[in-house]
């Protein structure tokens, strides 16, 4: 659905990315990186918001640069700079809601009532949050099908986020790509599946939940582990965590976190784990 | 440019002009109660409808259109304007059309709305001789329409190109392209009537437009100077608009959200 071939991208003559190739096919995908590692950047270039130096984002065989108007209907980007102008919600609604063929007045209204947004609101009344959930609520009823969201859950509450949860768990189907850059990420931990981890503008882990289960286990112990079997150990309150190869048996949940220091950490060694070339 | 330019929906343009009413709203009943109370304080004092209209609508005008693409370069807003589901020419062709009818729509409307009620105080204090409004179809007015729809396509190629002071920046822009001319054509005259400009500037010279042209007309070098004259008039009425409108309508298209930083 995403197909992203040799793209090459700078920010003021600085490398990001190089020759990356990347493909994105229905799912919730996390999108996990440090501060400066080029997920936003990513998520601009396949929203159409900035241009490759070299290379095509296509997003169902059209490149993303060329803004189409179609292809825009069928995305939605979740900035980390959310702006709204000053009307009411149905004002809104109103004016903003045709451009998308397949709005859905019926899931917004849905959507905003699990975040808690009163439908007659002046959206200058709102909070930052509350305009965040409601800017959530709107992109996802317009019925894209690529959905980016960057930083999503910032400056949500813990109730919403619980129900951003719901919403994203409800809208995902197998039409949907759903891109969710994230550092939050405790509040995406049932949600994203695969994970891919970028790092200065390299793609360096991409895996599905099954294949990260399969090939790894993370696992606490009140001392540090000297066996040599760890791939990776983070000190934590009362002890260390561990990032084993798995010597078989599957686990059924990972700590994101942990996951992601050890990938940062060493992801020459936990590709070889995972068992191949897919990344790097 | 890698934009689809030639997609157009007409739909999607009525769309575009009823979102930007509805978000301008409030702006447009501030100004136009400003403006207004404006006219009708000056008016009552004196008569300067008419002169005050050109002034405003042009000065206004370019005002105006020197900021209709300021979403496209604030960083909260461009996000929101280049993900809005329409094409590079359609968003474009809404902005212009704002900039140019809708302006011209409003100025007259404001006028004649002003002028109304200014006529019916005079009235009331029996000020003034009868009742005679602000005419918006008064045939010299509507003239003056095309050369603010010429004018005005430079200030929307600013408003698109230059980030912030869009109508400093055009002014100052302008001045530098009539510098340039100006040498050009000083230099291009110096070079082809060297002898007939001397004579011309010594006798008696007064800058006055009319017997400007009726003197240089007059001498020998009239008909040169009138193909000149007719060429610039030409590039400046049919060609210096869609120059200005293509190279917005690319810029547009190739506007990036790193534009707005």
């Amino acid at each position: 659905m995403i197909d992203i071939s040799s793209l090459s991208f700078r920010y003021n003559k600085i490398p990001l990315f190089n020759q990356l190739n990347l493909s994105f096919k229905p799912g919730v995908y996390g999108l996990l990186g440090k501060n400066g590692a080029g997920k936003s950047t990513l998520l601009k270039i396949i929203s159409g918001l900035l241009f490759p130096e070299t290379g095509k984002c296509l997003i169902s065989g059209i490149d993303s640069a060329a803004r189409d108007s179609d292809t825009l209907a069928r995305t939605f980007f979740l900035s980390e700079e959310i702006y709204l102008p000053s009307v009411s919600i149905p004002a809104y609604v109103k004016t903003s809601s045709p451009f998308y063929p397949d709005f859905s007045t019926e899931s917004l209204y849905r959507y905003m009532e699990e975040f808690d947004i009163k439908k007659n609101q002046k959206i200058s009344s709102l909070s930052y949050g509350q305009r965040k959930k409601f800017i959530i609520a709107f992109g996802l009823a317009t019925g894209a099908d690529i959905i980016l969201l960057d930083e999503p859950t910032n400056g949500l509450d813990i109730p919403s986020k619980t129900s951003f949860r719901k919403i994203i768990e409800s809208c995902a189907d197998e039409k949907k790509v759903i891109i969710i850059s994230t550092h939050q990420v405790r509040d995406l931990s049932d949600l994203i599946d695969p994970v891919i981890i970028i790092d200065n503008g390299e793609i360096i882990f991409n895996y599905t939940m099954d294949e990260i289960l399969e090939r790894l286990v993370i696992s606490f112990s009140p001392e540090k582990e000297s066996s040599g079997r760890e791939i990776y150990s983070e000190k934590v309150p009362g002890g260390w965590v561990n990032v084993f190869e798995s010597n078989g048996d599957s686990g059924d949940t990972i700590d994101f976190e942990i996951l992601f220091n050890a990938v940062i950490s060493n992801p020459v060694l936990i590709n070889r784990i995972m068992g191949g070339e897919k990344a790097i | 440019m890698k934009n689809k330019l030639l997609k157009f929906s007409l739909e999607r343009f009525i769309l575009l002009i009823v979102r930007d009413l509805t978000y301008m709203r409030k702006s447009i009943l501030i100004l136009s109660g400003a403006m207004a109370g404006v006219f009708i304080s000056l008016n009552i004092v004196s008569e300067v409808m008419d002169s005050l209209f050109g002034f405003f609508y042009f000065t206004g005008g370019f005002i105006f259109t020197s900021g209709i693409f300021r979403e496209l370069h604030a960083r909260e807003t461009v996000t929101d304007y280049l993900m809005l589901p329409a094409s590079s020419l359609e968003k474009f062709a809404e902005r212009l059309f704002i900039a140019t009818a809708g302006w011209t729509l409003y100025s007259l409307v404001l006028f004649s709305a002003s002028s109304f009620i200014i006529e019916l105080i005079k009235i009331f204090l029996e000020k003034g001789s009868g009742f005679n409004p602000f005419n918006p179809m008064d045939v010299q007015l509507l003239k003056t329409i095309p050369y603010y729809l010429v004018n005005s396509s430079v200030f929307l190629l600013g408003a698109v190109y230059f980030k912030k002071m869009n109508f400093i920046k055009t002014i100052l822009a302008l001045f530098s392209v009539f510098i340039f001319l100006f040498i050009v054509f000083a230099a291009a005259a110096h070079y082809l009537w060297q002898d007939e400009v001397k004579v011309f500037f010594a006798d008696n010279f007064i800058w006055d437009s009319n017997s400007f042209r009726a003197r240089l007309f007059g001498r020998k070098i009239g008909d040169t100077a009138t193909v000149f004259y007719n060429i610039i008039r030409f590039g400046y009425l049919y060609l210096l608009p869609p120059f200005c409108w293509i190279t917005a309508l690319v810029k547009l298209g190739e506007a990036e959200v790193e534009d707005a930083f």
